[in-house]
């Protein structure tokens, strides 16, 4: 086993949870979500020689994931990022925060999860959804702007 | 204004802290794409190298098969888990809980292992603390393998152990092991054995398993 297919390895535990449920809002089923991150991981463990460094290993890998995603998505005529409609999985657990974030574009949506299951930073979500990091920080102010005033707005009924 | 660190809060609260990644399974997959890619090039590799050779020289190809000898029995293998989950968490499972059918619900198989988790599992596991480590169990049961009544095996086993003896649709019913009494029936190479790991949470909130070595390994046991 070489280096790169040892760091996968570690990635794979250290993180798999963190992908899983940033899978989970897209695919709509935790099941499907795993599959897409076993899916995933398999790609790039097979292609791991391809990855030439640009980005850090992790980014490759949600690329790459976010490929396998779409490839699913394709077959029902679903764009890239636009089209995405990501929902909070466990609507029953918190049904403020829910309701809070579908007031979110979908798109806003994405970033959000990105950030907050995925616990990306900034930079890596930038790169994860090739925009600029700038956007990244405008799209979650935003969006905590959202969410602020639909859970205090939640919080006086 | 609320906060980032609020909203991670939340957010971590609707998260699902259940580990189900399975590592094996991403080689297996890698694999099998490549036998997949490769599978054409072997095929007319196969073609010119043995096709043609045979056409030609028949009669040596003949007797090399017949003559060769035969390929080793197959060694005893799983050929069908039940499932290999933790199952049940020792050190918290309440009497209550231990004292009833537990279920557990598998997903499609991969390869010959089927991924399952209790239907509340989730619960149980989301219910840990981060930071926390729980005692729990790998058991590895065959269809078949376990019935009521008999003693042999029992005393492998702790009284907090589960046995997963029935499937019905997706789901398995399990019984704590102090009611099944589980043996091996003749002809099934392995009933179970399990691994002692824990199961701890990180700060992240990600479930971590340390699984150790398998602690016991049951043979056959004839009727």
């Amino acid at each position: 086993v070489d280096a790169r297919a040892r760091e996968l390895e570690t990635l794979y535990r250290e993180r798999y949870v963190a992908f899983r449920n940033t899978f989970t809002t897209i695919m709509g089923s935790r099941e499907a979500a795993r599959d897409v991150v076993q899916e995933a991981f398999a790609r790039a463990l097979r292609e791991r020689r391809k990855f030439r460094g640009d980005a850090s290993l992790e980014t490759w890998v949600w690329r790459i994931a976010f490929h396998v995603a779409l490839s699913d998505r394709r077959e029902q005529h679903v764009e890239w990022q636009e089209e995405l409609d990501p929902v909070v999985p466990e609507t029953t657990r918190d049904p403020a925060l829910a309701q809070a974030v579908q007031a979110l574009a979908p798109r806003q949506r994405l970033i959000v999860f990105l950030r907050y299951f995925a616990d990306l930073s900034y930079t890596e979500i930038a790169a994860v959804c090739e925009v600029a990091e700038g956007t990244v920080a405008a799209t979650l102010y935003q969006a905590h702007r959202v969410l602020a005033a639909q859970l205090q707005e939640e919080a006086c009924r | 204004m609320i906060t980032e660190e609020h909203l991670a809060d939340r957010f971590a609260g609707v998260a699902s802290s259940y580990d189900d990644s399975d590592w094996t399974d991403v080689c297996r997959r890698a694999r099998s794409m490549r036998r997949r890619r490769v599978a054409p090039v072997v095929m007319l590799a196969a073609v010119l190298l043995f096709a043609a050779p045979a056409v030609a020289f028949q009669e040596q190809v003949t007797r090399l098969f017949v003559q060769g000898e035969a390929p080793p029995p197959n060694e005893p293998t799983i050929t069908s888990m039940f499932g290999e989950e933790p199952i049940g968490l020792g050190a918290r499972m309440s009497d209550a809980e231990a004292a009833g059918p537990y279920q557990i619900q598998c997903s499609a198989g991969t390869g010959a292992s089927l991924m399952c988790t209790e239907i509340s599992g989730d619960e149980s596991l989301a219910a840990l603390k981060r930071g926390e480590t729980v005692y729990g169990r790998t058991v590895i049961g065959i269809p078949g393998g376990a019935k009521a009544g008999a003693t042999e095996a029992a005393a492998h086993f702790e009284p907090t152990d589960l046995i997963c003896p029935e499937r019905r649709g997706d789901s398995l019913v399990c019984f704590p092991v102090t009611q099944v009494q589980p043996t091996i029936r003749e002809g099934v190479d392995v009933f179970a054995f399990y691994k002692r790991h824990n199961v701890t949470f990180t700060e992240k909130g990600n479930a971590v398993e340390h699984i150790g070595e398998p602690t016991i390994s049951f043979n056959v046991i004839k009727d």
